[in-house]
């Protein structure tokens, strides 16, 4: 019997095995776009050649035997070179994989040379998801997996077309694309096509069963891969801001990093998060001066869990960060924390003081850590700060041991006296205004004393400048200096022209030193907006902003402090303001929201699963077993119950007579269903069987001829002769036409009796010797 | 010819059943067998197939292709650095590469799944021909193909690989087939020793063992003879031809149909114009002018091994050829008395019988019976083979060779 199909030749085989290969190619060099690595050239030269190539596989054919023998000695080259200058070993690794993929992809390919192509092309998948950690890593995996597997297949058929050699046929190159997928389409069988799809989506689930239930335990948790490329921050957020960087940054409606909280409900009416303090005033912007980065002590040793300055309570929110990658090596947060937690071993530097803290260089991917104890009113206490309105240097011994919680400030003072050690010279700068001219100085004090003076302390004067500037100014991203001589922020406090953020803090800064507050530049976040998709909250880079902190003497602490138009110049600190929650926050719907909820889903459960994770979806699956089991026998309990309780009420006539009915209605059912029903039924079913193996009737033949064989040679009994004629009509219910067949109810009980008449026989036989 | 079949147990992994379409097995092929051919029984199926796949039936093997062992060491790689790093994407890459390896164990036993096969040995087989051996393909799944199988043919010339090159559709059958030659007569052994495939990926090589195998009784081999005038066997043959004279004596016993070199006076014309075709008569001096082949297998006739190999082949060539013009009359092994030879299936006995002979010690100073003293009297002729020189045999008829090889 022939094939009813037509069948793929081996030409036609090794065809698609090159559409295949060069499709592979393409699409994981292109992965290399969501990689910060310069792959520019690699990536010009292949994505127009690779397709050219793989749609006339001819053109292949006629590269000459120079070119293969160059082409590898050639890439050598170049990686060598490409390491020696650049200093990277992954970007150079990248590129040198990628030449490598190009060439592979456009030569001629055995069985060999299409393993190297898949092994080329998972390496750049995979290293772009371990970089990237995006959720466009699940799409292109399973779409590598999908089409490598259909190349190792196309591999394996074609080998065996050709009687299990490896080898390409003659004059495959001759290629017409749509004759070929119409026979393809002609030789696929639609069925089996589906079927595929759904062994494909087996695989994926496995997957997703293996990826949970891989037993996890750190070895020695040292992620390698990110010590061997380097990035740099954004300007914005750096040590050295200048006017406009952050406004910049602003411009931009990715999302840099989402929030999951614990407790939604203690959400506060205004989210700032810090990630720099900025002291210096430079005339063109703000830095950090040498006294603040003193402050700030080296990275420490890697760990999973770091303390901070902040006092951890247990009923605290705890707020999980994902923070992208590209914004910048400082930490956004909202203030002090008790406990910081990494998904893996991190370093990390913090200021308690400053209440910032951040990585040892800006991560290549991202970074989840959850935050405990942190705090949310905007109002930062500075113990130090208030007893000396001075901060000591990072490295001295008062610092140290003040910052540890080892002592009070007066033994530390006493311990910086035994060292002999000053501080003097490295002291932040929260009251200079060094790089203002005299006479800006002059226009500056004029405006602090039509403000009203410095006031009662910090806060106060803060809220009189900011509406003084409110006043004078609008909110704007599109600001403009008027020229002419002097300081910039002092031009744009005379003009009336509207500004950004960076103009509204740097004037506060400016007015409130004038006035003799200590006052510090900060940037970082405000704001975010609640996904509902994701439950989450999503901080985008257009909510980077700049404010300021001033200092109040009343209660020793530091006090943000936001003149831009559009929020509350001094935090508000009702209860209500405090933890507002966050269904009062601004809804973020759409589709960018929903795939964004999409990533913080593939963050939290996917990227974020670790150990503890998996305890406790075991846990959570008992829990829902136990639930379900005791729900089961809860039922069941409260059945029983019911139908005892309807047993012992009084048996009356109506009650009697229902119940009689009923059981007879059962009885007669099951005896109808056996005696006839059942036959019926699949009599009706055996005319619309489709074939010999679907009709029930002969199934049942089937099931009755393999027990009666069994029986018979269990029991050893002799074969009765009317056992013959039982089989005979079974034999003619499976393999006979139907116009020959006895009645199938009274065969199968006739075979049913002798079924049992066997059984005696075999019991009966050992009494009778 | 006689070709055995044999099937010394169930295939290895399921038990050989006949598949839809079932046909006993006919003359020269073997039973059908297959890994789960055909076999359903419901309430066993699925336990029986999660165990096989923990623990594969004895004679079924996996073993990773060179694809597989860099797949695995892949998958080691990418496991060792998402240990060491705790990374979930490295997590996720190697739950794939698993779940690859584990649809390549499905999928491969899906493939092998419901295909059955059986040895197609034919015959006659002669020793120094070349023979096909066909292996009968059947795939009794539903709704699958299979693709990609090869099969290991092993016979005393070496083992033989053949691939299914075709994709066999559901119901679908096919033949593969091998060429075999059998040097020596004897029983011949053919056996398919394993059935194997990559599919679908190439990772890893399954492997069925299979013990399908078929025994072929070979036939000795034709020889070129040398006929001899002075013996008078071929006189009567060559001289005369079919002989016009010969059987027209003695009582008439039967009527035959005609035969080229019949005499038209024999013809019988009430019958073959009754019977619509010539009849001749047949009288009972017709077959005293034949022969009886007779062969001793003392083995103090043949020392020498290979000039009694020579002299079952004279005697198989000569067997054909006298029957083929009608003047073998019967064979004789030894003392035994003459087997007449009516039909054709007289002569393939007989061959059969010195495909299997061996020389024999007999007592020495015996006594044997006269051989015309059998009761096949009527044989007047008789061809006896004795050896000729140190390598020749030669067939004497009245102690005059009548042939020689």
């Amino acid at each position: 019997m022939e094939n009813p199909r037509p069948q793929l030749s081996q030409i036609e085989l090794q065809q698609l095995r090159w559409f295949l290969g060069g499709l592979i190619g393409v699409v994981s060099a292109w992965t290399v776009f969501y990689m910060e690595v310069d792959a520019l050239l690699a990536l010009a030269v292949i994505t127009p050649t690779v397709p050219f190539f793989t749609l006339f596989p001819r053109f292949s054919r006629a590269l000459p035997a120079l070119f293969h023998r160059l082409a590898f000695p050639l890439i050598v080259t170049v990686f060598a070179l490409d390491l020696w200058g650049n200093r990277e070993p992954l970007p150079a690794m990248i590129r040198l994989d990628l030449m490598l993929l190009g060439y592979r992809c456009i030569s001629p390919r055995g069985r060999r040379e299409d393993l190297q192509l898949i092994l080329l092309a998972l390496f750049v998948v995979v290293v772009t998801g371990v970089f990237t950690v995006s959720p466009a890593f699940v799409v292109q995996i399973l779409f590598f997996t999908g089409a490598a597997l259909g190349l190792l297949l196309a591999v394996t058929l074609s080998d065996a077309r050709a009687g299990g050699v490896a080898g390409n046929a003659a004059g495959w190159e001759q290629v017409s694309w749509p004759d070929l997928f119409r026979r393809l389409r002609a030789a696929a069988d639609l069925r089996v096509v589906a079927l595929a799809g759904a062994l494909f989506c087996g695989v994926v689930v496995l997957s997703a069963l293996l990826f949970l239930a891989l037993p996890r335990f750190e070895i020695t948790n040292d992620f390698f891969i990110d010590r061997l490329i380097t990035k740099s921050s954004r300007t914005g957020f750096s040590e050295n801001i200048l006017f406009g960087e952050v406004n910049k940054i602003a411009q931009d409606g990715g999302m840099a990093f989402a929030v999951d909280v614990k407790d939604p409900a203690a959400v506060p009416a205004e989210l700032y998060w810090r990630m720099l303090v900025l002291d210096e005033y430079s005339g063109q912007g703000f830095r950090t001066s040498a006294g603040l980065r003193n402050s700030f002590p080296p990275a420490r040793d890697k760990a999973m869990v770091h303390g901070g300055a902040g006092r951890a309570r247990e009923d605290r929110t705890t707020w999980t960060i994902y923070y992208q990658p590209g914004v910048s090596r400082y930490l956004p947060l909202m203030g002090g924390f008790g406990r910081l937690h990494f998904g893996e071993p991190q370093a990390l530097a913090q200021s308690p003081a400053l209440r910032i803290a951040a990585l040892p260089s800006e991560p290549a991917k991202m970074v989840g850590y959850r935050v405990e104890g942190m705090d949310t009113d905007g109002v930062l206490r500075d113990r130090l700060f208030a007893r000396e309105h001075i901060l000591p240097a990072w490295d001295s011994p008062r610092a140290r041991i003040f910052f540890n919680h080892e002592a009070t400030p007066r033994e530390a003072d006493d311990a910086e006296a035994a060292t002999g050690r000053e501080s003097e010279g490295k002291e932040p700068t929260f009251l200079e205004l060094g790089g203002v001219a005299a006479g800006d100085l002059d226009k500056l004090r004029a405006w602090v004393a039509e403000i009203g003076g410095p006031g009662a302390g910090g806060p106060d004067f803060a809220r009189r400048a900011g509406a003084w500037l409110q006043a004078r100014h609008t909110y704007s991203l599109d600001s403009t200096t008027p020229a002419g001589e002097g300081d910039v922020i002092v031009r744009w406090m005379g003009s009336r022209e509207p500004g950004h953020c960076e103009l509204f803090a740097g004037s506060m800064v400016l007015l409130a030193r004038s006035a003799g507050h200590p006052t510090r530049l900060v940037t970082g976040f405000k704001g975010g907006v609640w996904n509902p998709t994701s439950g989450s909250i999503t901080v985008r880079n257009s909510d980077a902003h700049a404010w300021c902190e001033i200092w109040d003497e009343a209660n020793g602490s530091w006090v943000r402090t936001d003149a831009t138009p559009g929020g509350r110049i001094t935090p508000a600190t009702t209860a209500g303001a405090l933890s507002a929650g966050a269904s009062r926050m601004e809804q973020d719907t759409g589709w960018s929201a929903r795939l964004d909820g999409l990533r913080v889903f593939w963050y939290r459960r996917i990227v974020s699963f670790d150990q503890t994770s998996q305890l406790e979806l075991v846990r959570g699956t008992k829990d829902q077993l136990r639930t379900m089991l005791v729900g089961l026998r809860e039922l069941l309990e409260t059945r029983v119950r019911e139908l005892v309780e309807w047993l012992r009420q009084p048996w009356d006539f109506p009650r009697i007579f229902g119940s009689a009915a009923a059981l007879g209605a059962i009885v007669g059912g099951v005896w109808f269903w056996r005696s006839s029903g059942r036959s019926r039924w699949m009599a009706w079913r055996s005319r619309r069987a489709a074939s010999h193996r679907h009709d029930p009737v002969r199934r049942e033949a089937s099931r009755w001829l393999a027990r009666l064989e069994r029986r018979a040679r269990a029991t050893g009994a002799a074969t009765p002769p009317e056992l013959a004629g039982t089989r005979e009509r079974l034999l003619r219910l499976r393999y006979g036409a139907r116009e020959g067949w006895a009645p199938p109810a009274e065969v199968f009980a006739e075979a049913k009796r002798r079924l049992r008449e066997l059984g005696r026989a075999g019991r009966t036989k050992p009494a009778g010797r | 010819m006689v070709t055995t079949a044999k099937q010394s147990r169930p295939a290895a992994g399921g038990a050989a059943a006949a598949p839809e379409g079932w046909s006993p097995p006919a003359a020269g092929c073997t039973d059908w067998q297959g890994p789960w051919a055909g076999a359903r029984r419901r309430g066993r199926r699925w336990r029986s197939l999660l165990w096989s796949l923990l623990y594969p039936p004895r004679g079924h093997r996996i073993a990773p292709t060179i694809t597989g062992v860099l797949l695995i060491a892949v998958s080691l790689g990418i496991g060792t650095a998402a240990y060491n790093t705790a990374n979930n994407i490295l997590f996720i890459t190697l739950s794939l590469l698993l779940s690859c390896l584990i649809l390549s164990g499905v999928l491969s036993w899906l493939n092998l799944r419901g295909v059955a096969w059986r040895l197609h040995h034919g015959g006659p087989w002669r020793a120094g021909q070349t023979q096909t051996v066909a292996l009968e393909l059947r795939n009794n799944k539903g709704l699958l193909p299979t693709y990609g199988l090869w099969f290991d043919l092993g016979s005393p010339a070496g083992d033989q690989r053949r691939h299914l090159e075709i994709r066999l559709d559901p119901g679908v059958s096919t033949r593969l087939e091998w060429p075999v030659k059998a040097e020596r007569r004897g029983l011949l052994r053919v056996r398919l020793k394993a059935v194997g495939s990559l599919f679908p990926f190439g990772f890893l090589r399954k492997s069925v063992a299979s013990e399908l195998e078929a025994e072929v009784l070979v036939w000795p081999a034709s020889v070129e003879y040398r006929r001899h005038a002075e013996g008078a066997a071929w006189r009567l043959v060559r001289s005369q031809g079919p002989v016009n004279r010969i059987g027209q004596e003695g009582d008439l016993l039967a009527l035959r149909r005609y035969a080229p070199g019949d005499a038209p006076r024999t013809v019988h014309w009430k019958a073959s114009a009754r019977l619509r075709h010539l009849m001749v008569r047949q009288f009972s001096a017709e077959g005293l002018e034949g022969f009886c082949l007779r062969i001793d297998t003392d083995a103090a006739v043949w020392p020498r091994a290979e000039q009694f190999e020579l002299a079952l082949s004279l005697a198989a060539t000569l067997a054909e050829d006298l029957f083929r013009l009608e003047r073998l009359q019967a064979v004789a092994i030894d003392d035994e008395p003459p087997q007449p030879v009516r039909r054709l299936r007289d002569v393939e006995h007989f061959l059969d019988r010195l495909a299997r002979l061996e020389t024999a010690e007999r007592p020495t100073g015996g006594s044997r019976a006269p051989f015309a003293a059998s009761p096949a009297a009527v044989v007047r002729r008789v061809l006896h083979l004795q050896p000729q020189g140190p390598r020749g045999v030669a067939a004497l008829l009245d102690g005059k060779p009548a042939a020689s090889a």
